[in-house]
C-alpha cells in the first residue's frame, strides 16, 4: 500500500482577488526550493488563472489538447457533453500523465509540478444529479490519494465559491490556507469559508486553517483589519506572523509568464527574503 | 567602451568560464554573426523562464539582505502594541500579557520571569522560546484591542460562542 505521507493544502477564500493564485504560485515556488520538497500545484479553477500565470497560451493549449489537465482526474475522456458525466471503473490517470514539470533539483530529490486547470470544470456547476457528482468526487479523491504517495505537498488553488469542485478540494485537504487582504471583503470571505466548513458534516476532521495577510502596503498601512484579525479569539492564533507585502513582481503582467521570483530583475531578492520567512512559518505549522 | 559592453565583460569575468571557453564563444560570434548570437541568448532566456530546469537557489542571495532577526521584529511589534498603542507602563504591559497568556497556557505557570533590567522586549523574546510567536502576537493584539478606544468596523468579525 503506498504511503500517504504527502500533505494537501487547499488555498481558498470566498472573496475573489485576495491572492489565492499569487500564493499558490509564488509562495510555493520558494517553498519547494527552500525546503527541498516534491510539490504539486493543482489548478482547480474553471478560470484556470494559475495556469495562465505560469504557462504561455500555446503551451497551455497543447496540454489541454493532450488531455493533460485536472479535468482528466475528474472524468475519463468522453463525448457525454455539458450536462452529464462519464464514469469508469478504471483508476484515474497517474499524475505523471497530467503534470507539467517546472523545476527540479539536479539529484531529482525535489521538484515543482503543475496540473493545469480547465474551463471544462464549469460543467459541474450545471449538473444537479448528486449521484453523478459523487462518482466524480470519488475519482478526484482517488487521484489526490495517489498524488499524496508521490509528493510531499499537494497545493490546490480553488475558485472563490462554494461550488462542487471547491467542496471536493475541502474533502481532500488536511490544511486550508486562507489569504486575506486588509479589507472587510476579504475578512468576510474568511468567515464564509468557516461557515461552509461548518455546513459540511461529511468533512471530518476539519482541515486546520492558516491565515496569510496578503498585499500589505509598504507605506501608509492602516492596521485596523490586521489588529481585528489578530485579536480575534478564534482566528488570531491562526494568522501567520509574517505577512506578504505588496510587490509589483506579484502583480499579473501581460509581458511576463512564470514565477515572480524567477523574473530576471535585481529587486526580486527582497521579495524572496520576505517569502522565505513565510515558508519557514508554514513549514512549522504544517510539519513539513 | 559602452556601459553595456562593460557589463557583459564583467559577467563573463565573474562566470568562472575558462579562457578557452570564452575564446570558443568569440569564435561562435565570428562564425554565425551577432544576430544569431543574440537570438540564441534570447531563446535560452525564454526557455529558462517557461520550461523546467535545474537551479537551486544561490545561498549568496540570503547574505545580500542578511538573515532577518524575526524574534526581535516580533518582539518590537508586541512592544509597540502594548506600550505605544495602549500607553501602558512596562509593568502594566507585563501584567496584562502574563494574565492573558496564563489563561492560554491552561494555567501552567509561565517559566519566564520578567526582569526589569532587561526590559519588555527581551522578556517577550525569551517568552518565544516557550510560546509560539503567533500566539504571543495574538494575545498582545487582543489586549491592545480591549484597551484602545477605536471606532468599531461596520462589519466586525463575528465572535461566535463555542469557537
Amino acid at each position: 500500500m503506498p504511503s500517504l505521507n504527502g500533505k494537501v493544502v487547499t488555498v481558498l477564500n470566498m472573496k475573489g482577488g485576495v491572492g489565492k493564485t499569487t500564493v499558490s504560485a509564488h509562495v510555493m515556488r520558494v517553498l519547494y526550493n527552500q525546503l527541498r520538497k516534491k510539490v504539486l500545484l493543482i489548478d482547480l479553477d474553471s478560470q484556470f488563472n494559475l495556469s495562465q500565470c505560469l504557462l504561455p497560451r500555446n503551451k497551455y493549449e497543447d496540454l489541454k489538447d493532450q488531455g493533460s489537465t485536472i479535468f482528466s482526474a475528474m472524468e475519463p475522456p468522453s463525448d457525454v457533453g455539458l450536462f452529464d458525466v462519464a464514469t469508469t471503473d478504471k483508476p484515474p490517470p497517474p499524475t505523471s500523465e497530467l503534470m507539467k514539470r517546472f523545476w527540479q533539483f539536479q539529484d531529482g530529490s525535489a521538484y515543482l509540478d503543475l496540473i493545469p486547470g480547465s474551463f471544462e470544470l464549469v460543467k459541474y456547476s450545471l449538473i444537479g444529479d448528486q449521484h453523478k457528482l459523487a462518482a466524480v468526487q470519488k475519482r478526484f479523491l482517488q487521484f489526490i490519494s495517489q498524488a499524496r504517495s508521490e509528493y510531499d505537498l499537494v497545493v490546490i488553488d480553488c475558485n472563490p465559491s462554494s461550488s462542487f469542485i471547491t467542496i471536493c478540494a475541502l474533502h481532500a485537504c488536511t490544511y486550508l490556507l486562507v489569504p486575506v487582504r486588509p479589507d472587510r471583503y476579504s475578512v468576510l470571505g474568511l468567515e464564509l469559508v468557516v461557515d461552509l466548513l461548518d455546513m459540511l458534516p461529511t468533512i471530518h476532521p476539519k482541515p486546520e486553517i492558516t491565515i496569510l495577510l496578503n498585499a500589505i502596503p509598504r507605506q501608509n498601512y492602516d492596521k485596523s483589519t490586521e489588529n481585528e484579525l489578530r485579536g480575534h479569539r478564534r482566528f488570531g492564533p491562526k494568522v501567520l506572523v509574517n505577512i506578504l507585502r505588496h510587490s509589483k513582481l506579484l502583480e499579473a503582467s501581460s509581458n511576463y509568464t512564470g514565477f515572480a521570483t524567477d523574473k530576471p530583475v535585481s529587486y526580486k531578492n527582497l521579495l524572496k527574503t520576505e517569502i522565505r520567512s513565510i515558508v519557514d512559518e508554514l513549514a512549522t505549522r504544517w510539519e513539513l | 567602451m559602452s556601459r553595456n559592453v562593460e557589463r557583459i565583460l564583467l559577467l563573463l569575468a565573474a562566470s568562472g568560464l575558462s579562457q578557452r571557453a570564452i575564446q570558443d564563444g568569440v569564435k561562435m560570434v565570428e562564425q554565425f554573426g551577432g544576430k544569431e548570437f543574440v537570438d540564441r541568448v534570447m531563446a535560452l532566456r525564454q526557455r529558462i523562464q517557461t520550461s523546467y530546469s535545474e537551479m537551486p537557489y544561490d545561498e549568496l542571495e540570503a547574505i545580500e539582505f542578511g538573515p532577518r532577526n524575526e524574534r526581535s521584529e516580533i518582539a518590537n511589534r508586541v512592544v509597540e502594541l502594548l506600550l505605544k498603542e495602549t500607553s501602558f507602563s512596562t509593568e502594566q504591559a507585563v501584567l496584562e500579557l502574563e494574565k492573558s497568556l496564563f489563561e492560554e497556557t491552561l494555567q501552567r505557570e509561565l517559566h519566564v520571569r520578567f526582569r526589569s533590567k532587561d526590559g519588555l522586549r527581551k522578556w517577550v523574546e525569551r517568552l518565544m522560546e516557550y510560546i509560539s510567536p503567533s500566539v504571543i502576537l495574538h494575545h498582545a493584539t487582543m489586549i491592545r484591542n480591549k484597551f484602545v478606544h477605536y471606532q468599531h468596523a461596520d462589519w466586525p468579525l463575528r465572535d461566535r460562542e463555542n469557537e
